[in-house]
C-alpha cells in the first residue's frame, strides 16, 4: 500500500478548495498550481504550496500536463487530483502522471479512453446488457451518412454528440433535415475547439428525459459499490444547474434496478475510484445509458451529504491500494440534499457569461447550508474559464426541507459585480412543477422563454427607490465636503470633512 | 425634496422629508417613515415601517436599478430639473435601434453566415462567436437588410460592441 502524504490539485475554483480541505482534514499536505491571473484566486490562498503555471488562457496554464506534472515532482508530491474539467478525463495525462511515478487519483488511463469516447463506451455497454438510446457509435463522416442513420433509427428528432465530448460541449438537437448541415459544422468545431477531436455521432433523441445518474464507487480489490441517485434535469444549454438527491420520481424498484445496472457498467469497464453513470430517463421510467463520467461530479455534495460520506476521501484511500471501509447495505440515504451551481451568467439575457470584478460578497451561512466557492471579494471573472463561481447545497430531513432551506439561503447570498444564477434558481425552486417533482431537462426551455429581470414597482418601492436616491446623493456630498454647516455660512475646515467621512464611514 | 419617478409618459411625485436622517416619504397617498443606513457600497439596509429590508444597488440614478431579496426593481427617479428636460425632450438617452446587433457577452467573433445587402428574416443567424469556450448563434432580432457588418472573424469583441447593422 502506498501512503499520500502530499497532493498537487491540478484545477482551480471551487473544486480545487474543495480538494485540498479534505486533503487537510486527512493530514496530506496540498500543492496549488495557478496561471498568472489566479496569484489571488482562493485555491492559491487556501494551498499548503503554490506554484505558477504560466499565462491565463488554459492551454498555457491548466492545460500544461508536463509543467504541471514536472511541479509535482519537484514538490515532492505522492499524487496528482485532477478534479473535474480542464485533465481530469484526458487519458494521456493520467498516463503520463503514472509513467513520472506519480499516483493519478482517479480510474486507469485505459478506463478513462475507453468511457471518454462515446461511441466505445456504447459499444461496451450493449455487450454488457446495459440499456443504451437507440443510435450509432460510428463517428460521422458527411451528410449523407448522418442522414442514413437517422432513417434507421426512426428518424428526427436526433442528438448530435461529440465522440470526446462532456458538459454539454458539441451537443447538438436537430429536428429536420434542414438543420443538419450547420449543427453538423457548428458542434464539430465546437468539439475540435474543446477537446481536440472533431469526432461526432449520433443518437435518437428522447423527448423530454428526466437526467438521472448514479455514483459509483469502486476499489482495486473488486469491490464495486452505488452511491445512490442525482437528479440533475434542471440543464441549460444541456449543462446542469439545479441537483438533487434522492430523486422525487423513482419507485424504489427502479432506484434499485438503476444501481445495480451503475455497479453491472462499472464492472464491464474495469472500473476503479469514483465515478458515475448517467442515464436518460423517460416518462415510464425507462432508462438508457447515456455516458460515464471517469472523474468527481460538479454535483457530488448532493451524495456526500444524503450519505454522510466524503468521496474525496474515499477517492484518496482507494487511490492508495486501501480497501472501500463500508459494504453496499451500509450506504443508506437520509434526508434530502439539493445543489445550485452559482454561474457568472445572466439568465436574462439567454445565460450569456457575465465577466466582472466581485466588488462585494455576503456567503449565505446557517442550517444544513453548505457553500462549495472558488471566489471571494474582489476576484475577477475573466472569460478564460469556465463561469461556475461556486455551489451552493442544502441539506432537510425531507425535500421540502431542503428547499425551502435552499429558498432561504439564496436570498441570503449577495454577489455584486457580475450576473448570477441565483434569480433563476430562485424561480425553478418555487415554480409548482419543481416542488412537485414534475419537471425534465425540457423545464428550462419551456418556463424560461422571456423572463424579466425586474418586477413592478409597488407605492412602498417606489417610496424606497426615491429614498435611496435622496440618501446616496447626501452620503456622497458629505464625502465630497460640499454640505457646508448649514446654519452658519463659515468654511468647513479640512478636520471637520475628515471627521464627518470618518462618522459616515462608520455607519 | 421632491422627486419624480418616470413610469412610461406619467411623473409620479414623490416627497421626502428629512428628520435628522430619518425619512418620511409620501407618494401615491400612502406615507413611509424610511430610516437609511449605509453598510457597505451600495449596501443600505432600510428600515421601512419598522419592515427591516436589505437593499443592494445594482446601478445609480436616474435609472435606479436595486435589489431586495433577490428582486430586481428598475425605477426611473428624476429631480426637477431632470423631470422637466425629459417632459421636453422625451428620454435623454435614446434606446438602442432594434436593427443594431451587438455582442450579448464578450468574446471572439468565430465566423460571419451574412454579407452586406443580405436580406435576413427574424431569427436568422447572422454570425458565431465564442465566448467561454461555448460557440453562441447571434441572430437577427427583425426582418431586414444587412446594412453594414462592423466585425470580422477572429475578432475580439466587448459585450455591447456594435456586431451588425440592419434595416
Amino acid at each position: 500500500m502506498k501512503r499520500i502524504r502530499k497532493i498537487l490539485v491540478a484545477n482551480r475554483g471551487e473544486i480545487a478548495v474543495r480538494i485540498m480541505r479534505t486533503c487537510r482534514e486527512m493530514g496530506i499536505q496540498s500543492v496549488a498550481v495557478y496561471s498568472e491571473v489566479d496569484r489571488l484566486s482562493p485555491h492559491v490562498l487556501t494551498a499548503d504550496e503554490a506554484y505558477l503555471l504560466g499565462p491565463a488562457p488554459s492551454t498555457e496554464s491548466y492545460l500544461n500536463m508536463d509543467k504541471i506534472i514536472e511541479i509535482a515532482r519537484k514538490s515532492g508530491c505522492d499524487a496528482i487530483h485532477p478534479g473535474y474539467g480542464f485533465l481530469a478525463e484526458n487519458p494521456h495525462f493520467a498516463r503520463k502522471v503514472a509513467e513520472a511515478g506519480l499516483i493519478f487519483i482517479g480510474p486507469r488511463p485505459d478506463t478513462i479512453r475507453l468511457m471518454g469516447s462515446k461511441t466505445e463506451s456504447r459499444k461496451i455497454m450493449q455487450q454488457a446488457g446495459v440499456p443504451v438510446v437507440p443510435g450509432t457509435t460510428r463517428p460521422i463522416k458527411d451528410v449523407a451518412e448522418a442522414e442514413a442513420i437517422i432513417d434507421s433509427i426512426g428518424g428526427y428528432p436526433v442528438m448530435l454528440k461529440a465522440a470526446a465530448g462532456g458538459g454539454g460541449k458539441g451537443m447538438r438537437i436537430v429536428r429536420n433535415s434542414s438543420e443538419l448541415p450547420r449543427a453538423l459544422e457548428a458542434g464539430r468545431n465546437e468539439a475540435l475547439n474543446a477537446f481536440g477531436d472533431d469526432t461526432i455521432y449520433i443518437e435518437k433523441f428522447v423527448e423530454n428525459p428526466k437526467h438521472i445518474e448514479i455514483q459509483v464507487i469502486a476499489d482495486e480489490h473488486g469491490r464495486v459499490l452505488h452511491l445512490w441517485e442525482r437528479d440533475c434535469s434542471i440543464q441549460r444549454r444541456h449543462q446542469k444547474v439545479i441537483e438533487e438527491s434522492p430523486s422525487a420520481v423513482l419507485t424504489p424498484d427502479v432506484r434499485q434496478r438503476m444501481g445495480e445496472t451503475a455497479i453491472q457498467a462499472a464492472r464491464a469497464c474495469g472500473y476503479v475510484n469514483a465515478g458515475t453513470i448517467e442515464f436518460l430517463v423517460d416518462e415510464d421510467l425507462n432508462f438508457y445509458f447515456l455516458e460515464m463520467n471517469t472523474r468527481l461530479q460538479v454535483e457530488h455534495p448532493v451524495t456526500e451529504m444524503v450519505l454522510g460520506l466524503d468521496l474525496v476521501k474515499l477517492q484518496i484511500m482507494v487511490a492508495e491500494g486501501q480497501p472501500l471501509p463500508f459494504d453496499q447495505q451500509d450506504v443508506q440515504a437520509q434526508g434530502h440534499a439539493i445543489e445550485c451551481r452559482i454561474y457568472a451568467e445572466d439568465p436574462f439575457q439567454n445565460f450569456a457569461p457575465s465577466t466582472g470584478k466581485i466588488e462585494f460578497l455576503k456567503n449565505p451561512e446557517g442550517p444544513g447550508v453548505r457553500l462549495d466557492s472558488g471566489i471571494a471579494s474582489h476576484s475577477e471573472i475573466t472569460m478564460y474559464y469556465d463561469p461556475l463561481m461556486a455551489k451552493l447545497i442544502t441539506w432537510g430531513a425531507d425535500r421540502q426541507e431542503a428547499i425551502a432551506r435552499m429558498i432561504r439561503a439564496l436570498k441570503e447570498y449577495q454577489i455584486h459585480g457580475v450576473q448570477t444564477t441565483i434569480p433563476f434558481c430562485l424561480a425553478v425552486l418555487q415554480h409548482p412543477d419543481f416542488v412537485e417533482g414534475k419537471f425534465n431537462t425540457g423545464f428550462v426551455e419551456k418556463y424560461w422563454k422571456s423572463p424579466s429581470a425586474a418586477a413592478q414597482p409597488d407605492a412602498r418601492m417606489l417610496a424606497i427607490a426615491a429614498a435611496l436616491r435622496y440618501f446616496t446623493e447626501q452620503h456622497e456630498a458629505y464625502l465630497n465636503g460640499e454640505l457646508k454647516a448649514a446654519s452658519d455660512q463659515q468654511v468647513v475646515s479640512a478636520w471637520k470633512i475628515r471627521g464627518l467621512k470618518e462618522m459616515l464611514r462608520e455607519r | 425634496m421632491i422627486y419624480y419617478i418616470q413610469q412610461d409618459d406619467q411623473f409620479i411625485p414623490v416627497e421626502i422629508e428629512d428628520q435628522n436622517g430619518q425619512l418620511i416619504v409620501r407618494v401615491k397617498g400612502q406615507v413611509f417613515h424610511i430610516d437609511p443606513r449605509r453598510v457597505a457600497d451600495d449596501q443600505y439596509s432600510f428600515l421601512v415601517n419598522g419592515q427591516s429590508l436589505v437593499v443592494e444597488r445594482l446601478q445609480a440614478v436616474p435609472d435606479l436599478v436595486f435589489r431586495i431579496d433577490q428582486q430586481e426593481f428598475a425605477v426611473t427617479v428624476l429631480n426637477e430639473r431632470q423631470k422637466i428636460e425629459r417632459e421636453i425632450f422625451g428620454q435623454t438617452e435614446q434606446a438602442h435601434g432594434h436593427g443594431e446587433v451587438r455582442a450579448p457577452m464578450p468574446g471572439l467573433v468565430l465566423r460571419i453566415d451574412v454579407k452586406v445587402g443580405d436580406e435576413v428574416k427574424i431569427g436568422q443567424p447572422l454570425l458565431i462567436m465564442e465566448a467561454m469556450k461555448m460557440e453562441n448563434e447571434i441572430r437577427a432580432p427583425i426582418d431586414g437588410v444587412v446594412k453594414e457588418i462592423v466585425v470580422e472573424p477572429h475578432q475580439a469583441v466587448e459585450k455591447e460592441d456594435l456586431l451588425i447593422r440592419l434595416e
